[in-house]
């Protein structure tokens, strides 16, 4: 009988938010690549957006890490070309692409540079004091080299709560500006102003996308989404929103992903009553 | 106890007969000498006792009545030697052989108290048996007949000096010749063990002629019979789910059909028909074995230091021994529970053939998928099926022959709206098995079968790709046993031919692999085994090699030992130890590059030693240590797609390339005592254990994945009065180990999260605990029984955590428990 009960649990599904669309806890939403796909030696925008329910406060450790050998390729740069440290829920980054990964593109080829975001509480993460001094300083240490290259090594060790790392990757190729890729464009019209408790909101999304294969994702600090996700079809996605029992702010993002690194957000507040 | 009136009625028929047409009574040729009551002897009691003897139309005893009792053992002794006893079978009017009912009385005298001048003790595994026939035949030919005790002892007076030979006979027991030397009156001590059979029958000259293969006197062999298994409760009477309660075998997560042998992956566990090995032996999720019981004369375990019969694994063995006896009398049943219903129906063909054919199929996706229907989409429920076909022939001293044609079949799907399949799995098995069983002459037994034909998996799941493998086999096996000078030995060819395939080409799970070869790997093993005393010694040889098409080469060479010491009358030791291979797959050559493919057997070096006590009678208790050093494991590759039949693992994956790095430790103490009464049977058993494994060279050793520190299990089913039976499992055991998360990586481009691991199997799962009930009741009818059964399982509804999960993001545990309390309700018709 475990067979059929474990299946048939993974096809039920109910009326209601999705957990996976609630935000309970410091979160890296997400981040987005201007230009989404950069040649070689290219410096590139990473504009960070970071959910923080408990408000708590944040730092953002973003750095740029394509891993060869144990180091980061782009280790060989000034090191606030490929590291950033910020302190806010939108942060913005520019950082370097290392000119290395040309070595291995054709103009054919695709490679992918590594983005990494640590969103931190302040004073849990000793990775970002070692970056806040290493910057001042302008000089890479070897203990900061080895915990950027193998981030894993001391996640184990941090707390889950207070703490978000993610990772993204940044298509780099030697394709012209013309053929590469660019960023959707997104228009999210949602709830203005109050929102009824445990009451059923309609985002309507529009999506301009280059390739028009987009999939939006929807996350609420409160309530949530019906679904984590939905594809958009002839430009346009409807998002459920259902807001939470108790009367508390809520902000809500809608992120599109086209699958290829582009992206993009929108953040709303809404005051549930 | 009969009346007065069913007991002479019969008596005053046959009396009265002679009167009408003169018809005879049976005349008694044979009588059997009854062993005088020891303590009777000892206290000089003399006794008679009156039998009733129930004498059939080929003159032997079917049935002897105790009519006027003596007590002190007297009674036992008397019935079990007057059924032994042959006549000249009584005539009818017509002068025809006929049934009748004659008064014996049976006289123990102190004047034939016999003076012992030889004595010995019959034992099988360690225990005595009662009731072994031991025909002596003198230097003039002068034969002499005796009978075992209850202590598995007999005995012979005055025997006249000279060479005798002595031939031990028991149903259900390999016929045992010794030889002994009778000197001036002088007692001669004897120990002789029978080793099991699995069917004899009595010819018609009345010698017990053995018609199928004796069972390896393995030095650890569990043997539950295939009537005991019905009732037993938590397994609704499987054949196979039964061994999972037995010592060294641990518990499968979730309930499922894995076999954990003392502390090895189900996977290096084989599985055997008859010797030959099977693909698969448990329909999905273990919810039944893929052969019906009846089918099967007993299950053997075998959990490790055992002979060279077997071969190609590293951990324990599990042998289904097909019945080889043709039934009483024609039958059938059919029946019905709560997920599956099956029919047997078993013929008898003349008085020398007998035609079986059974099936059985799964309802769950009948009941489900209406249910779940009407959508886009249709998630259909798993279902199985399996069938059989058997023909056995006993062609009397030409052996015994049996063809048998088995298949089985499970799968799942879910189809999508387009009535394309979205995602599938099924695997399954055609086999026909041929046997072919006869005694050689000079005590020698010859053992043959084939068991071909093709399994298959598959696995869809669109669009991402598909998955299967596929294997057409044959496996040969003959084996010879037999005396040879002052050894006794037994020497097989295992001869495996097969033509494998498969795909594997699923998006998440990495490149296409692909691949398609013969192969061959003929085992040939040696076994000579000599009693020394009261020790046998039992060393063997199997060497096993493997030759792949596209040139990879594998060869095992296999050296095993086991020795039994009978120290006293209920006290065997036991010991033994040996390497057992495994060899490459044909995966993990093919991934290497076939003739460069640096891959050699994965080995195991068992050893064990133990002790069997009998308590009392009914009761006996065995301890049993146990050693297996694992080396040359092969690693690597996890991150592949894989067919599995349990959970998934959890940590990180060992993405490496294939490499004989794995080594690893199970040791642990397996106790029991088990009681089987005429009503009841029931055992406990305890196991502890240990299993480590290094993953690769330099690499910390972690706990195995299965490892199950402790498991307790007692389990009893007792026959109660008008019909009913009642029984009850309790198990309690560690939880196994798993990998904790830590903590967890969030994947922008896919929005998923990665989780980040602890150390590997560092976190153990909490203790498990279950009770299950059973209660039988069988209403016999007139031509047919009918049985019902509830089986409660998890009676406590106890929220056992089995496997380890966690939510979507890792930031919490989310342990899969098991079946909550699920009563099963059973139907049985029997004709």
């Amino acid at each position: 009988m475990t067979t059929p009960l474990l299946l048939l649990s993974l096809f039920a599904c109910a009326d209601g938010p999705s957990e996976e669309t609630l935000v309970s806890d410091l979160q890296v939403i997400a981040t987005v690549a201007e230009p989404p796909e950069v040649a070689p030696g290219e410096q590139v925008s990473l504009r960070t957006v970071v959910a923080d329910p408990q408000e708590r406060g944040a730092e953002v450790l973003t750095w740029l890490c394509t891993p060869v050998g144990g180091a980061c390729l782009e280790a060989s740069q000034p090191l606030d070309q490929w590291v950033h440290l910020g302190a806010s829920a939108e942060d913005s980054a520019s950082l370097v692409v290392s000119p290395a990964l040309g070595a291995a593109l054709t103009q054919t080829d695709e490679v992918a540079a590594v983005a990494w975001v640590l969103a931190c509480e302040p004073g849990l993460c000793p990775v970002v004091e070692e970056a806040r001094a290493d910057l001042e300083q302008g000089v890479l240490s070897p203990d900061l080299g080895a915990a950027l290259s193998d981030p894993v090594s001391w996640m184990a060790d941090l707390p889950i709560a207070g703490v978000s790392l993610a990772l993204r990757t940044v298509p780099v190729s030697l394709r012209t500006a013309e053929e590469r890729n660019a960023n959707p464009v997104l228009r999210v019209t949602g709830p203005e102003g109050a929102v009824l408790a445990e009451g059923l909101e309609s985002l309507e999304v529009e999506v301009e996308d280059q390739d028009q294969e987009t999939t939006v994702y929807g996350l609420a600090t409160a309530g949530g989404f019906g679904s984590p996700f939905s594809a958009v079809l002839g430009g346009t996605a409807l998002l459920s929103y259902y807001a939470p029992a108790e009367t508390v702010p809520a902000t809500l993002y809608v992120v599109a992903q086209d699958g290829r690194g582009g992206t993009a957000v929108w953040t709303g507040e809404a005051q549930v009553r | 106890m009969r009346s007065i009136r069913s007991i002479l009625l019969p008596l005053l028929l046959s009396l009265a007969a002679p009167a009408l047409a003169e018809p005879t009574l049976p005349v008694l040729t044979e009588a059997i000498a009854a062993p005088y009551p020891p303590a009777a002897l000892e206290a000089g009691v003399e006794a008679n006792v009156l039998l009733q003897l129930a004498v059939d139309a080929q003159g032997a005893v079917t049935e002897a009545l105790v009519v006027e009792p003596a007590g002190q053992g007297f009674d036992e002794a008397a019935k079990a030697a007057a059924l032994d006893f042959r006549f000249q079978p009584a005539t009818d009017a017509d002068g025809n052989p006929a049934a009748a009912s004659i008064l014996y009385r049976y006289r123990f005298t102190l004047a034939r108290a016999p003076i012992v001048s030889a004595q010995g003790l019959v034992r099988s595994g360690g225990l005595p048996l009662q009731g072994v026939r031991v025909d002596a035949v003198g230097p003039q030919g002068q034969r002499r007949t005796g009978l075992s005790d209850a202590d598995g002892a007999f005995r012979f007076a005055d025997l006249e000096d000279g060479s005798w030979r002595l031939s031990l006979q028991l149903d259900g027991y390999g016929p045992e010749v010794v030889s002994l030397e009778v000197r001036e009156g002088a007692l001669q001590d004897l120990s002789v063990p029978l080793y099991r059979v699995i069917n004899e029958e009595l010819a018609a000259d009345d010698e017990i002629v053995v018609t199928a293969a004796r069972v390896a006197p393995e030095l650890t062999e569990r043997v539950i019979s295939a009537d005991q298994i019905r009732y037993l409760p938590g397994t609704s009477g499987d054949v196979v789910k039964v061994i999972q309660n037995l010592p060294g075998v641990g518990r499968a997560p979730l309930g499922i059909g894995q076999l954990l042998i003392r502390g090895t992956a189900p996977e290096d566990s084989g599985y055997y028909l008859g010797g030959a090995s099977l693909p698969i032996v448990f329909h999905f999720s273990g919810l039944s074995t893929v052969m019906p019981g009846d089918l099967l004369e007993e299950v053997s375990l075998l959990p490790g230091s055992y002979g060279v019969r077997y071969g190609r694994t590293l951990g324990g063995v599990v042998d289904l021994r097909p019945k080889l006896e043709l039934p009483e009398t024609s039958g059938a049943y059919a029946s019905v529970d709560l997920y599956q219903a099956a029919a047997f129906g078993e013929y008898l063909v003349g008085d020398r053939g007998a035609f079986t054919l059974a099936g059985r199929r799964s309802y769950i996706d009948a009941i489900l998928n209406p249910i779940l229907g009407g959508g886009e989409a249709t998630f259909q429920a798993p279902r199985y099926w399996d069938g059989q076909a058997r023909y056995l022939v006993d062609a009397g001293e030409a052996g015994t022959f049996d063809a048998m044609l088995l298949a089985s079949n499970d799968g799942f799907r879910f189809v999508g709206a387009e009535d394309e399949v979205a995602l599938g799995l099924t695997t399954s098995f055609q086999k026909l098995r041929l046997g072919w069983t006869r005694e050689l002459g000079g005590n020698w037994l010859s053992t043959a079968s084939l068991l071909v034909g093709p399994q298959e998996n598959t696995f869809q799941i669109a669009p991402a790709g598909e998955a299967w493998e596929r294997t057409t086999s044959a496996n040969l096996r003959e084996e010879l046993y037999g005396p040879l000078g002052p050894v006794t030995l037994r020497a097989g060819l295992d001869l495996v031919v097969a033509d494998e395939g498969f795909v594997y080409d699923v998006a998440s799970f990495g490149a296409r692999e692909e691949a398609q070869a013969r192969w061959v790997s003929p085992a040939v093993y040696v076994e000579p085994s000599v009693q020394l005393g009261q020790i046998r010694l039992a060393p063997g040889l199997r060497v096993d090699p493997l030759s792949v098409e596209g040139g990879f080469r594998s060869l095992a060479v296999d050296p095993r030992v086991g020795t039994e010491w009978v120290v006293g009358p209920t006290t065997t030791l036991k010991a033994g130890t040996g390497r057992y291979s495994a060899h490459p797959s044909l995966r993990q050559i093919a991934a290497e590059g076939w003739d460069q493919a640096d891959l050699t057997t994965a080995r195991s070096w068992q050893s064990s030693a133990g002790v069997t006590q009998e308590l009392t009678r009914a009761t006996s208790a065995e301890l049993t240590g146990y050693a297996n050093r694992l080396s040359d494991l092969i690693v690597g590759r996890e991150d592949r797609f894989y067919f599995f039949t349990g959970p998934p693992p959890s940590g990180p994956l060992d993405e490496g390339a294939y490499a004989n790095d794995g080594t690893g430790w199970a040791v642990g103490l397996e106790a029991s005592v088990r009681v089987e009464t005429e009503r009841s049977v029931g055992w406990l058993t305890a196991n502890l254990s240990r299993s480590t494994r290094v993953q690769r060279p330099g690499d910390e050793a972690r706990l195995f994945r299965y490892d199950q520190p402790l498991s307790v299990t007692a389990l009893g089913s007792t026959e109660l009065p008008r019909g009913w039976r009642l029984g009850a499992r309790v198990r309690v055991g560690s939880g196994d180990p798993y990998t904790p998360v830590e903590n967890r990586i969030l994947s922008l481009d896919q929005r998923s999260y990665l989780p980040v691991f602890g150390a590997s199997d560092s976190a153990r799962l909490p203790t498990f605990f279950a009770a299950d009930l059973r209660v039988d009741r069988e209403w016999e009818l007139k031509r047919s029984t009918l049985t019902t059964y509830l089986e409660v399982q998890n009676a406590t509804n106890t929220q056992n955590p089995e496997v380890m999960g966690w939510s979507f993001d890792y930031a919490r545990e989310e342990p899969v428990t098991g079946l909550p309390i699920l009563p099963v309700f059973g139907l049985r018709g029997e004709i």
